[in-house]
This record gives C-alpha cells, sequence and structure tokens, in this order.
C-alpha cells in the first residue's frame, strides 16, 4: 500500500485547502451548480509517501499530509455494486427507449431500506448520463440530468419549487404553480433534460389529497419533459406507492429495482476487500478488513452504507490517533446507525445461545 | 416567516443570454427573462430585490443572475445612468398621502424601468431620497418635449387603480394621476409615459409587439388637444378670476362640457362637477379647482363665442346632467333669487354657478 514514488508534501496541503473552499460553498446534489460540481468531482487517492520519509514528517507538512488523507477518506469513492450496475444499465436502457417516445414513457423506480445504496445508485446513474451527455455535446451548457427531493408533507408547489430551485429559477412568494412549472419545463426541454431523478419518493403518500397532487404534479412533469424519470425512496411498494388509479398507473409504466442488504456471499467480501484497498493508511496490514468480513457483516447487517461509514470513521479516527491503521478495535470504537446497532444487538443475541 | 424575509442567495439563471452592445437593461432583462421562461416583470421585481421589489434593477443582482461580471454588464449596457429626479407634484393636486406598508401589485408595481420620473407617487410626498438608477435614460422627446417620439404615441386616461391600457397590456402610473391624461408611447421595448412633456414612468414591453399596430390613434390630437404646459404658457391662468370670459359648465356624463355650440372633454372624472371655461388665444381652457385640466384648439367660431358670452351661462340649461353634490329641490324664490343675482365674477361665488343656473 506504499507508494514508492515520493510526493511533495505541498500537493496534499493545496488540495486539503482546496477542500475546505469547497466545503464553505456549500454545494449540494439539489442545485445544478452542486450537481455538476458532483459530476466533475472524480477524488484521487492521495499517493503515500516512503514510511521513512513520512516518519520525517513535522509541522506544517505532517499537518498537510494528515489533512489531505482525512479528506481523502470522508468520500472514499464509489464501490460498483450489483444493484448500482443493474440501475445504471436500466436506466440507460430506459433512456434509449424513451429517446423517441412522445408519451407515455417508461420510468424506474429504486426502493430499499434505508442504507442500501438508493441514492447512491440514481445518482451515479445521472453522472454516467451526464458524462456521457458532455462527450457528445461539449462546450454546451446543457442540464442533461435533474436532481430533486421530495419534500416531507410536500405539496405541489413545493414540488415544483425544488425543481425551479435546481435549476436556479428565482422563486419568491407571489411566484405561483402555474408560473414555475411553466418555467421549469420550459427551461428543461431548452436545456435538454434526459434524466429526472426523483429522491425521497417515500415522502408522497397517495393516500393523502396533498400527496395525490403531488403525484399528479409528477405525472405532469413526466408529460411535458421529454425525459426518463427515475424515483428512489425508501420501500416505496409497501408505502402504497402502487396502491389505487394513480398507483396502477404508475405501476404499469415503471420498472422496480429493489436494492437489500448484501447477503454474507461473495459479493460481500469482495466489497470489503475493494474498500480496504481504498484506505490510505501508513501502518494498515493488507487483508485485515478481509478477514473481518463477518464481523463486519455482523456489525453492519450487509448495509453498504453502514459499512462505508464504519471504515470511514475507523480510518479517520486512525489518521487522527496516529496509529495509522484498522483493527477491529479500531471498528468497535466507532459508533453506527441505530438500525445497524440494532442488528448487531440481535444477531449477537441470536448467537449467544448457540455458544453458552 | 415569509420568504421575502429570508436573506436569499442569488444564484445564476439556466440560460444564459449575452447582452447586445449598447442594449438597455430594460431590453436585456426582457430577453433574459423570456429565455428562461419566466414573466419579464417577475425577473425584474427579482433584480429590484427588498424590501420594494420594484424600482430600478440592481445591476449587481443583474450580473448575478446572468452570469456575468459587473464590469462588463456596464460596459455592454451603456453604464449607469444619472440619479433619478423626482418629479414635480401632479396637476391634479398632492399626491395621497402613502400606506406605510405598501406591497407592490404583481401585475403593475413589477418591471419599471424608468428612473426619470418617480417609481411611486408615494415618494414625492415622503420626500424620500432618489435612489441610484441603473435603466437606461429617457428618450430625447421625454428630455425634451418639443423633440418628436420615435415611436407610436398615443393618449390614455387613468383609471381609478392607477393603471392605464395600452395594447392589451395594463401599465400602471400611480394612483396619483387617477383620472388623469397621460401619453404613452412604446419605443425599443420600453413602454414610456408622460404627462405634458413630463416623463412619469417606463415599463419593459409586456404585450405583444404585433399589438402596437392595432392601436388606434387617439382622436384627442385630431380634435386638437393642447398640452397642458404649452397651454398655461400661451394664456395664463393668472387673470381668470378677472376675466370677463369665464364661464361655469356642468361635466356632463360622457366627461364633456358644451362650450359655445362645441364640446370639448373635460375627464370623465368630473362628471357631474362644475369647471370653468374660457376661451383665450385660441385655446379652450377647462379650469377645475383652480387648476387647469385640459386645453383643446378652439373649434367653435367667434360669433358662436360672442352670441355665448351675451347669455354666458345658457348652455347650462340644457345640461342633461344634475350636479352630484347639488340639493334635491330648490324653492322658486330662490331659484329666481339666483337667476337675477348678477355673476360678475365666477370665481367669487362660492357657490357653484351650475346650481345658480339650475332650470326648474
Amino acid at each position: 500500500m506504499v507508494s514508492t514514488d515520493p510526493n511533495p508534501p505541498g500537493h496534499g496541503r493545496a488540495a486539503w485547502l482546496a477542500a475546505v473552499d469547497d466545503e464553505d460553498q456549500h454545494h449540494h446534489l439539489t442545485t445544478v451548480e452542486g450537481w455538476r460540481q458532483f459530476v466533475a468531482d472524480a477524488p484521487r487517492p492521495p499517493q503515500l509517501l516512503p514510511t521513512s520519509q513520512w516518519e520525517r514528517l513535522e509541522g506544517a507538512d505532517r499537518l498537510a499530509d494528515d489533512e489531505a488523507r482525512l479528506d481523502y477518506h470522508t468520500r472514499l469513492g464509489v464501490v460498483a455494486t450489483s444493484a448500482l450496475r443493474q440501475v445504471v444499465h436500466t436506466g440507460r436502457r430506459l433512456m434509449l427507449l424513451n429517446r423517441h417516445a412522445i408519451s407515455a414513457r417508461r420510468g424506474l423506480i429504486v426502493s430499499g431500506a434505508a442504507g442500501t445504496g438508493k441514492t447512491t445508485a440514481i445518482t451515479q446513474l445521472g453522472k454516467t448520463h451526464e458524462l456521457i451527455d458532455r462527450q457528445r455535446h461539449p462546450g454546451t451548457e446543457r442540464i442533461p440530468v435533474v436532481y430533486v427531493t421530495v419534500p416531507p408533507a410536500a405539496t405541489p408547489r413545493m414540488l415544483a419549487v425544488e425543481f425551479a430551485r435546481f435549476l436556479g429559477l428565482p422563486i419568491t412568494e407571489r411566484a405561483n404553480i402555474t408560473d414555475v412549472i411553466e418555467a421549469v419545463c420550459g427551461v428543461c426541454c431548452d436545456t435538454r433534460t434526459a434524466l429526472v431523478l426523483v429522491d425521497e419518493i417515500h415522502n408522497l403518500a397517495l393516500s393523502t389529497r396533498n400527496g395525490a397532487e403531488v403525484s399528479d404534479t409528477l405525472k405532469y412533469f413526466s408529460e411535458r419533459i421529454p425525459a426518463t424519470f427515475v424515483y428512489s425512496g425508501v420501500d416505496v411498494e409497501r408505502a402504497g406507492l402502487f396502491a389505487g388509479t394513480r398507483g396502477q398507473q404508475l405501476a404499469g409504466r415503471f420498472g422496480l429495482i429493489g436494492t437489500v442488504a448484501f447477503p454474507y456471499q461473495a459479493e460481500w467480501k469482495g466489497l470489503v476487500a475493494t474498500l480496504e484497498d481504498a484506505l490510505r493508511l501508513y501502518r494498515h496490514r493488507p487483508g485485515t478488513l478481509v478477514r473481518l468480513d463477518r464481523y463486519l457483516h455482523q456489525r453492519t447487517g450487509g448495509m453498504i452504507g453502514s459499512l462505508s461509514h464504519l471504515l470511514r470513521g475507523a480510518a479517520i479516527e486512525a489518521i487522527l490517533a496516529g496509529s495509522e491503521q484498522l483493527t477491529k478495535a479500531t471498528l468497535e470504537a466507532v459508533g453506527l446507525d441505530h438500525a445497524a446497532h440494532r442488528h448487531h444487538a440481535t444477531t449477537g443475541a441470536r448467537r449467544q445461545p448457540a455458544h453458552s | 416567516m415569509s420568504p421575502r424575509a429570508i436573506p436569499e442567495a442569488l444564484r445564476p439563471l439556466p440560460i444564459r443570454v449575452r447582452p447586445h452592445p449598447a442594449e438597455t437593461v430594460a431590453s436585456y432583462v426582457v430577453r433574459l427573462a423570456r429565455a428562461n421562461h419566466l414573466q419579464p416583470s417577475y425577473l425584474h421585481a427579482y433584480l429590484c430585490g427588498p424590501p420594494d421589489w420594484h424600482g430600478a434593477a440592481d445591476l449587481g443582482r443583474l450580473a448575478v443572475l446572468c452570469g456575468r461580471p459587473v464590469s462588463v454588464l456596464q460596459r455592454a449596457l451603456g453604464g449607469p445612468t444619472p440619479a433619478r429626479q423626482p418629479t414635480p407634484e401632479p396637476p391634479g393636486g398632492p399626491p395621497r398621502p402613502s400606506t406605510p406598508a405598501r406591497t407592490p401589485k404583481p401585475g403593475h408595481a413589477t418591471g419599471l424601468v424608468a428612473t426619470n420620473g418617480h417609481d411611486d407617487p408615494s415618494s414625492l410626498g415622503a420626500g424620500t431620497a432618489p435612489a441610484i438608477p441603473t435603466s437606461p435614460p429617457a428618450p430625447a422627446w421625454v428630455a425634451s418635449p418639443t423633440a418628436a417620439p420615435t415611436g407610436h404615441m398615443v393618449d390614455r386616461k387613468v383609471t381609478g387603480t392607477g393603471v392605464i391600457s395600452f395594447a392589451g397590456a395594463n401599465y400602471s402610473v400611480g394612483r396619483a394621476f387617477i383620472s388623469q391624461m397621460v401619453q404613452v408611447t412604446c419605443t425599443d421595448g420600453i413602454v414610456w409615459i408622460s404627462r405634458g412633456g413630463q416623463p412619469l414612468r417606463a415599463w419593459p414591453r409586456r404585450h405583444q409587439p404585433a399589438k402596437e399596430a392595432s392601436i388606434r390613434p387617439d382622436r384627442s390630437h385630431h380634435l386638437g388637444e393642447v398640452a397642458l404646459d404649452q397651454a398655461q404658457r400661451l394664456a395664463p391662468l393668472d387673470d381668470l378670476a378677472a376675466d370677463p370670459r369665464v364661464v361655469h359648465r356642468l361635466v356632463d356624463p360622457t366627461g364633456s362640457v358644451s362650450f359655445a355650440g362645441c364640446y370639448y372633454l373635460a375627464g370623465y372624472y368630473l362628471a357631474g362637477q362644475v369647471v370653468q371655461v374660457r376661451c383665450a388665444g385660441g385655446i379652450v381652457q377647462v379650469v377645475h379647482g383652480g387648476e387647469l385640466v385640459r386645453a383643446w384648439q378652439q373649434r367653435h367660431t367667434p360669433q358662436q363665442e360672442q352670441r355665448m358670452l351675451r347669455r354666458p351661462n345658457i348652455q347650462q340649461r340644457t345640461a342633461n346632467a344634475r350636479p352630484l353634490t347639488s340639493p334635491g329641490r330648490q324653492g322658486p324664490d330662490r331659484l329666481q333669487a339666483h337667476q337675477t343675482a348678477p355673476l360678475t365674477s365666477p370665481l367669487a361665488a362660492d357657490t357653484p354657478a351650475a346650481t345658480l343656473n339650475r332650470p326648474d
């Protein structure tokens, strides 16, 4: 894991400062600027210095090296899991099928439990499409992908404002929903929007009047904007998204891809190995995490989100503490989300009688 | 909390528009709004910013929204214009007192681009400091009323809500000018509103350009209406009290008065009220409350005027309208006394002349 070619310490410091500056801008995926930054963002893993040179670093150089690696471990990249590949491939296929459709475009719904990588999957689909679109149409100010989230207790106007906010259209209280929808549809058509990602679709309750109206608004957007719509939400089929007349219409036009927790199989081991390879710690012994794959599965419940959080947190802790390696003790020190903690407690209790 | 009170983060519009050389701010805002599928008036109000959301567009906000530096916009759009000067009081009297928390009306108080006139009539009375405008200067005909306007100018009467209709769209003039006649023209995508050569307001065009061709020219010009300042210059009102040619007329429901056998428009808002009319220097002046409200070129003949002056208020006998403020029925004795009383100085009489000369 130790690189042989030395890297000037100033490079890492500059990257860290640039990362801090970017954080000050508070970019979000739900704005076109933040989305473009997300698409253009391709973090390069920092090169590790030879151990002897790293041990001689002092003061600002040591701080710069640590900060560069800290910033890298806050993101740690995206692993192409089977679910992610399925979403990307299915999404791209639907976009091609909808290319010449004038109505009744097909869509995709990504459903699953929290922490199974739904948002990562659909954002990677959007990133893939936008990168392809940029290659085909360089130098043009197109907005090929729109990413919005359904706000809680959403009304049609709130959803329309979310679209407008992503695009950067100025919205004040005097703007009515008709004006907002007209502006959104007009801009999306002019900027050749081909993919609309709607996250947190579980906030849409078709049993309520507002939820039904929001669903109708989404349907209207899909009719006006020649784009493929991809929804993502937590267990939407159980939340009643496909119930009733509107639900039947959705079920007839949208395919469903479920994201579930990883079983303790070969893919899980490969996922752990990939994440371990991505770590940039000076004293970490390769293969440590692979040997702890069962513990990691029990600890995270097979949730990729929890696993990523656990490894990133442990790596950051190792850098801050100076241990520069991940062990089971380091992993134990990192707290996880309540769902993973509950799963870990359940499986631990289940195993306890077997051992006793 | 109102969204307007939240400090907003300005972001560039999704579709960029390149400014044309020497383009006006208003024209650029209109093109920018239409490219982004926004109402030009809405975008202009957004560019004006809080707290009033109307007035002159802020160049700094425009620079953020269009994604270009302020210096580039100043160079491309002709740079800043001189500070806006408040206009004098309208001839109809001092403006109404302003309401403290007045919110702009969506359709009217947005999109204002004129800076030569005041933004809000209430600001005249409030004495607020003039703002630094960023909109283009008014055309030459506004600065100099003698210069001919390049566009097609028509007269419009300001409605009771302070707006005028022009080419199918409403444009706000201000409540201070309710029932006043103003002149309107549209040049370079801007609707200019003036009164007697004095610029009042200017708005980015909201109507379809094709509708301008269908505007029928106001008949007032063909009937010979004279600008008020010109009429006052040619025939000052200083000697009005002592002028024996002054007669009193009751404005009929159509807003006109009969004078020497011809009808002259006084204004719909004066219907049922008594005005003073005189003909001096070939100009028929209509005066109300000591203020000149309309002036027309003389259409009657001198013989008609001489006949009328022999019985100065005889025309009122044929008037088909009663004064709105008159009492119901008057006794024959009082009426007789009024008919026999000489009226040497009309302005000296406190009682309206129409009441004095009411027929049975």
